[in-house]
């Protein structure tokens, strides 16, 4: 190939990575901006400020919180379904494992508004009256990340080679043992990805949380879309948002460092090729 | 039959796939017992059956006069080396090997006294902090073996170790598993489908086709005494060959076979003109160019294959295709061997014959 072919191949590997880099960078640029700015629209001209981000987890504080506790919660019953479930199905300890599959994934296919009304209906009458308490909430996050968790967890178990469970009951070690002292150690890092996505998948969600949040139980989002659009004629909550979403992001990448750090080494490192 | 290992009519099924028919053996403590058959025989679960990764569906399986089939199988204090190692491969060498004796939660002291024993046993001294995939497949294979003596299993199971490693290693590995197995004392049940190496090893072979077991024996009685086709046709090469009798006296039978008179010893009770089959092995045909009445056949060499130890003939007779071999030739002597193309006469004893099957009256 030519020399001038190869100018115009970098410049078309400059232009595509400068046009995603843009449309990633520049949103998120513009939220540190608003986070540290006096005002909207104005920029630095108005003058920078730590007033959003002190006052932000004094405004939002309590949805912080609920936010958190329902995204943890959320996380680890959906990492431990997970894995019993693709266990179960690689393993065939029991059967119907497609129909399994199929019922852990529909969520995904229903629109989250139409969901959180089948919640609703479905349980607002007893024996299982759960409409009204942060159990639906859970229960409808559960089910938008349990697709998610699976997936990725069934991904995982499979690279892992479930046999190496035989070779440890062989050698005297009960399933438990040898699933836990054998198979965990490879598969952990693909579970923490497994459980941060489930994390996410609460902590982001607005529609099903829109539907099912109890009253008294308002998580970041739904509360940032109420400071945000229904009490418009204030600029500064535009500048509170983005402040929100500066400490969540915060607390997001040092949980993630520190699983990152608590799991060490990357698992590919071990995988029998 | 009252051995260490009992299996009594095993049966195990995958669906419509009968991969055990009702096999039955026995194995003496001790004993290096081989299941020899060709690929999807059944060897890999019955197998699996006996350490109890499977469930046979009908059947007993004793040990040490116990039946063990309802024990799971961190229960059955067997040992496994599976045909692709199934190393830890988070762990290292010595991590592995010590495995089992960590679960069975032997003081430390006594866990690593006895992992350097075994691998000193193995020959894999001075590699305990390497992982499995830093290590050769020999090498790898040796951890397996390992691993699976140190816990001292009441049996060691065996499923084709050897099939991922060259020709060399395999020859050098299985003089290994054999002084092992004698110097430990160990009952070992042992899979392959390779004809040679079951003999190399084993004190006696079971001989399995689809899911049955066809025949039971030492290495001897396999190759000088096959009981039906399957069995001669599996046990090395052989000639299958079948004729008419024509005449019939204590012991012997004469069958008229490809035009020649072929005396065969039989105690059967055979009618004259009842067809009658039989088998010779190529290492027991000469070629000749002189007829020598009885037992010899006439034929056209249509290939010679010079493979150093042996030579080995082809010879037409008919639609018949003979097989003869011709072993420890000098130079001088492959000079005056047959040639294609050549008349030659197709000798063999009467002594190296095996009757196959009769023709019921
Ligand atoms: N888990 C299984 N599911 C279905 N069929 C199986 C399974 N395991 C073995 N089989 C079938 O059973 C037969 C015997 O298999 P196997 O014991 O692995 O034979 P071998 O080890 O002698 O090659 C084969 O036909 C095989 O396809
Ligand atoms: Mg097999």
């Amino acid at each position: 190939m030519s020399a001038r072919r190869w100018r115009w191949v970098y410049l078309l590997d400059a232009a595509v990575l400068g046009g995603l880099g843009f449309l990633v960078v520049a949103p998120l640029a513009i939220l540190v901006l608003l986070s540290v700015t006096q005002e909207w629209g104005t920029g630095f001209r108005g003058g920078l400020t730590v007033q959003w981000l002190l006052e932000a987890p004094r405004v939002f504080g309590a949805s912080i919180l609920h936010s958190l506790a329902v995204a943890s919660v959320t996380m680890a019953a959906t990492l431990l379904l997970s894995a019993l479930v693709a266990y179960g199905v690689l393993t065939r300890k029991f059967r119907g494992g497609i129909v399994v599959d199929a019922l852990v994934m529909a969520p995904l296919t229903i629109s989250y508004i139409v969901l959180g009304l089948a919640l609703i209906l479905a349980f607002k009458e007893p024996p299982l009256r759960l409409h009204g308490t942060v159990w639906l909430l859970l229960v409808g996050h559960l089910m938008i990340a349990m697709p998610l968790g699976y997936r990725t967890t069934l991904a995982t178990l499979e690279a892992a080679d479930i046999g190496l469970v035989e070779a440890a009951r062989g050698l005297g070690a009960s399933e438990w043992t040898a699933v836990r002292r054998v198979i965990l150690p490879l598969v952990s890092p693909g579970l923490v990805a497994s459980s941060l996505l489930a994390f996410v998948t609460s902590l982001q969600n607005y529609s099903l949380s829109f539907m099912i949040a109890p009253e008294r139980y308002k998580t970041v989002p739904l509360q940032l879309f109420e400071y945000i659009f229904a009490e418009t004629g204030s600029y500064s909550n535009y500048n509170l948002g983005a402040a929100v979403s500066l400490v969540l992001m915060a607390v997001l990448l040092s949980a993630l460092g520190l699983v990152r750090w608590l799991t060490g080494q990357s698992w590919h490192e071990n995988l029998n090729v | 039959m009252e051995g260490y290992l009992v299996v009594r009519k095993l049966r195990k099924a995958f669906g419509p796939v009968v991969a055990l028919a009702g096999v039955s053996f026995s194995v003496e403590r001790g004993e290096f017992f081989t299941l020899l058959g060709p690929s999807g025989c059944g060897k890999t679960t019955l197998l699996r059956c006996l350490a109890g990764f499977e469930r046979a569906e009908a059947g007993e399986i004793l040990i040490d006069g116990r039946d063990v089939r309802d024990d799971e199988p961190e229960k059955r204090d067997i040992g496994f080396v599976f045909q692709r190692y199934a190393l830890f491969p988070t762990m290292t060498v010595a991590e592995n090997v010590a495995f089992g004796l960590e679960v069975r939660k032997r003081p430390g002291p006594e866990i690593d006294q006895r992992v350097q024993e075994v691998l000193r046993l193995v020959g894999l001294q001075g590699l305990d902090d390497r992982k499995p995939r830093q290590l050769s497949g020999g090498q790898q294979q040796r951890v397996a073996l390992a691993r699976a003596l140190v816990i001292r299993p009441r049996i060691l199971l065996l499923d084709e170790p050897l099939s991922n490693l060259d020709a060399k290693l395999r020859v050098e590995m299985r003089m290994e598993i054999r002084r092992l197995q004698k110097d430990l004392g160990i009952t070992a049940v042992y899979v392959t489908h390779d004809q040679e190496e079951s003999f190399a090893l084993s004190d006696r072979v079971l001989v399995m086709s689809q899911g049955e077991a066809q025949q039971v024996g030492t290495p001897q009685e396999l190759y000088f005494a096959p009981r039906n086709q399957f069995v001669a046709g599996f046990i090395g090469q052989t000639n299958f060959l079948g004729g008419r009798c024509v005449e019939r006296a204590g012991g012997w039978i004469v069958v008229d076979c490809l035009g020649a008179r072929v005396r065969l010893p039989t105690e059967r009770d055979v009618s004259p003109g009842a067809a009658v089959a039989f088998t010779v092995r190529p290492e027991h045909v000469r070629l000749e160019r002189v007829s020598r009445g009885e037992n010899s056949i006439r034929a056209v060499v249509r290939q010679v294959q010079f493979l150093g130890p042996t030579i080995g003939y082809y010879a037409q007779t008919g639609s018949v295709m003979l097989l003869g071999e011709v072993h420890g030739v000098t130079r001088d002597e492959v000079e005056k061997l047959p040639r294609q193309g050549e008349e030659v006469w197709c000798a063999f004893d009467p002594e190296d014959c095996v009757v196959m099957g009769t023709e019921a009256r």
